[in-house]
């Protein structure tokens, strides 16, 4: 899907985006320079540097970018889910200002920067983080206080009703996958098929339910000086199981440099888990997150199947979206090992 | 008869070369890109020396799917698919241990290409 593009040379654009900051602070800005931040093939980000008086800040717009991802959220959305966040207490990037979608600009919004690490293997690396039981009581704390986020404000109607079975919509959009892969490349993933069986006799038919971000793990959490500085890459949030956030964090596919390490390669579970509990109020164990693990496992191994179809067959060649296809054996590996007979 | 050097030691010679000798070369930006490189030589070239799936392990499957031995594998897996959504191995315990101990032991086999930690080292083979 091919979406019209931000012109950031149109001095139009950069007048207007000064303008909402400018109204959304009260007070007069100059943005002094405009900086391409590393983005995604679905987003854009630019580092903005804005005086305001004397004083120095940095902001970030982001925007689409041309190829947009039909099942993540429009910036619009993010923005609203960025309020939300921020105002249940969870520590997200402040949001500053956003602006629609027109008929020639996409849609786009304005951060706070958040100075900070948030690369995977770097974080799990034994010493980048102090204390790691510290930082993932902050990240199980921070986690409970999303999933206590109102999800059926008018704000969030884009989110729709709330579904009293979000895992077994999950689970049928995997079988379809699966089946299409099956179409297409003539044959199915008996290690897949084992963990989608094995989930579809246990997934209840009614369940715990509220805003789940669906991509809250180490490299998506941006961590200062061995704190949580923000929660980033909200493109996937909505209904869900909370248990599906915390099975993700928890799932072998996110530990990096710290295979032996639950919570995130950091450390082990306890700590998240006791955190969580407390802000929550519910009695999570390590034994609870286990069926989780396996689910993040399975839809980690889709979403990479999907990845390297994008490869294969979706026109967009690329040697990281090709490797990802080969992450599969040990996806697969670790879907068994959490899915006993 | 095959051509000398073979295909997995080309690609590892290759791979030590980029990984050796260009990679200090290259400025910092480049290396995530180099490494990638890298890790795809590898695991084709462990693809190329991988021995075929073991006769025993194929036969399990194909017995599990309830196919013939001569089917081929995607065959199988398209078979073991179809019985695992029709519930075949729910009532009974110990074929589904049978099913998750073969399917884990396919996995391992698949793994050592694909995973550089879970490898052998990847220097090039004499000979």
């Amino acid at each position: 899907m091919t979406e019209p593009t931000l012109d950031l040379d149109d001095q139009d654009v950069r007048r207007d985006v000064a303008a909402r900051i400018a109204e959304s602070l009260g007070a007069a800005v100059m943005i002094d320079a405009w900086t391409r931040l590393s983005g995604g093939a679905i987003q854009q980000n630019l580092l903005l540097d804005v005086a305001r008086g004397d004083v120095r800040e940095r902001y970030v717009l982001r925007t689409d970018a041309r190829s947009s991802v039909p099942a993540s959220r429009t910036r619009g959305e993010e923005y609203a889910l960025l309020c939300a966040a921020a105002a249940s207490g969870v520590r997200v990037p402040a949001p500053v200002c956003a602006a629609p979608a027109t008929g020639t600009r996409p849609a786009w919004f304005v951060m706070r920067h958040v100075d900070g690490i948030a690369a995977g293997h770097r974080l799990t690396r034994p010493g980048t983080v102090v204390d790691p039981d510290a930082l993932v009581r902050e990240l199980g704390a921070n986690l409970a206080r999303l999933h206590a986020i109102d999800a059926s404000t008018d704000a969030l109607g884009f989110l729709g009703p709330r579904p009293t079975a979000p895992t077994r919509t999950l689970l049928a959009s995997y079988r379809a996958y699966l089946d299409g892969w099956r179409a297409r490349h003539g044959h199915a993933w008996p290690a897949l098929e084992w963990g989608l069986h094995w989930w579809q006799v246990r997934a209840p038919a009614d369940e715990r339910v509220g805003l789940v971000h669906r991509d809250y793990r180490v490299g998506n959490l941006m961590v200062d000086d061995g704190r949580l500085a923000a929660t980033l890459d909200w493109e996937f949030a909505g209904w869900g199981n909370p248990l599906e956030d915390i099975g993700w964090f928890f799932a072998p596919c996110w530990r990096f440099a710290g295979p032996g390490k639950v919570a995130g390669g950091l450390a082990g579970a306890t700590p998240f888990l006791d955190a969580y509990n407390a802000v929550a109020g519910t009695t999570y164990t390590e034994a609870d997150t286990r069926d989780w693990q396996a689910l993040a496992q399975l839809r980690w191994a889709i979403i990479a199947l999907q990845q390297c179809e994008r490869h294969q067959v979706g026109g967009e060649r690329s040697l990281e979206l090709a490797l990802t296809g080969r992450l599969l054996p040990g996806l697969e590996r670790d879907l068994l090992a959490l899915t006993p007979a | 008869m095959h051509d000398a050097p073979a295909a997995d030691d080309l690609l590892l010679t290759a791979r030590a070369a980029l990984l050796d000798e260009l990679l200090p070369k290259l400025p910092v930006e480049s290396h995530y890109t180099a490494r990638m490189v890298a890790h795809a030589m590898g695991i084709a070239a462990r693809e190329a020396r991988a021995a075929p799936l073991p006769d025993a392990l194929h036969d399990e499957l194909a017995a599990l799917a309830g196919v013939a031995r001569d089917t081929p594998a995607s065959d199988v897996a398209n078979a073991l698919a179809d019985r695992l959504r029709a519930g075949a191995f729910d009532a009974d315990a110990a074929q589904r241990a049978r099913l998750h101990a073969a399917l884990v032991a396919w996995t391992a086999t698949r793994v050592l290409v694909n995973d550089a930690r879970a490898a052998a080292p990847t220097a090039p083979r004499p000979g």
